[in-house]
């Protein structure tokens, strides 16, 4: 643990500051809340810094922070406008299957090694554009769940929806991020 | 038998909840005779994999690498770190 990183508040904001705006942008997706999430941040880091016992690097700690505004802030948006989206609970069926339930868009074959995807930035690139692709209720309940791996309960009541709603909006997202990923790289790379 | 849709709806479910022994049976068996809900399923998790990989590289992933903190705002965040640290 480098001394002079935890004593010198400021040189965080040089050294880190892009990371945690990248990331905050990448799951708020506003400019101006991504900056006051990132200064808030900080100003937690600067509060707390007597009890951060370098367990983990300066970064990790930060990130940590973060991770914890952003869903303040999701809360926090959520109880503003607390209304159930129907555009994000309507019918899934449409493109994906017919009346009586069965496959219309087939899932394709994929035949990628996930441990060689995951070290490509591309890869990582796409699965940010699918899950930006996503209305921004469906994006949030799944990026809670699977992100911040919240409970599937707990994700829901953070954004005020009911359990059915809950289920309906995740499964949707679950379908709507594997199409995308079908079609915009397996469909490109096999 | 249910239909294919119902099968994805459980395979979410399953990923969130645990299954009654009634519908574990039952989306077993659908898996079994079905081999595009049973390539939906294996690409599911897939998807769950990936962000939970996503998730724990957050740090050295580099999200949305073309935008930056602008000089404005960091300069914002020092004055308030400032601020903080006289007080």
């Amino acid at each position: 643990m480098d001394y002079h990183q935890i004593t010198d508040p400021e040189s965080w904001v040089d050294e880190y500051g892009d990371a945690l705006f990248r990331y905050a942008l990448f799951r708020i997706q506003d400019g101006q809340v991504a900056e006051d999430l990132v200064q808030e941040t900080f100003l937690a880091a600067l509060r707390g810094k007597d009890s951060f016992a370098g367990r983990s690097s300066v970064k990790t700690w930060l990130f940590g922070i973060l991770k914890h505004k952003i869903i303040d802030h999701i809360r926090k948006i959520s109880r503003e406008r607390p209304e159930e989206d129907i555009e994000t609970v309507a019918n899934l069926a449409d493109k994906t299957f017919d009346e009586q339930g069965v496959w219309k868009s087939q899932p394709a074959k994929w035949t990628t090694d996930p441990g060689l995807l995951f070290q490509q930035q591309e890869f990582w690139e796409m699965l940010q554009y699918c899950l930006s692709e996503l209305p921004p209720r469906l994006n949030q309940v799944f990026t809670l769940r699977e992100l911040d791996e919240l409970s599937a309960e707990e994700a829901r009541k953070i954004l005020q929806v009911s359990p059915t709603n809950g289920g309906v909006m995740l499964h949707r997202a679950r379908m709507r991020l594997r199409e995308c990923l079908e079609i915009n790289w397996f469909d490109k790379k096999d | 038998m249910f239909s294919c849709k119902q099968a994805t709806e459980l395979m979410s479910v399953s990923l969130d909840s645990k299954l009654t022994l009634y519908q574990r049976f039952a989306l077993r068996f659908h898996l079994l005779m079905c081999k595009l809900c049973s390539r939906c399923w294996q690409q599911m998790l897939f998807v769950r994999d990936a962000m939970h990989k996503c998730s724990e590289q957050a740090e050295e992933i580099d999200f949305m690498s073309d935008h930056s903190l602008s000089p404005e705002a960091c300069d914002r965040i020092k004055n308030s770190l400032r601020e903080h640290t006289n007080t």
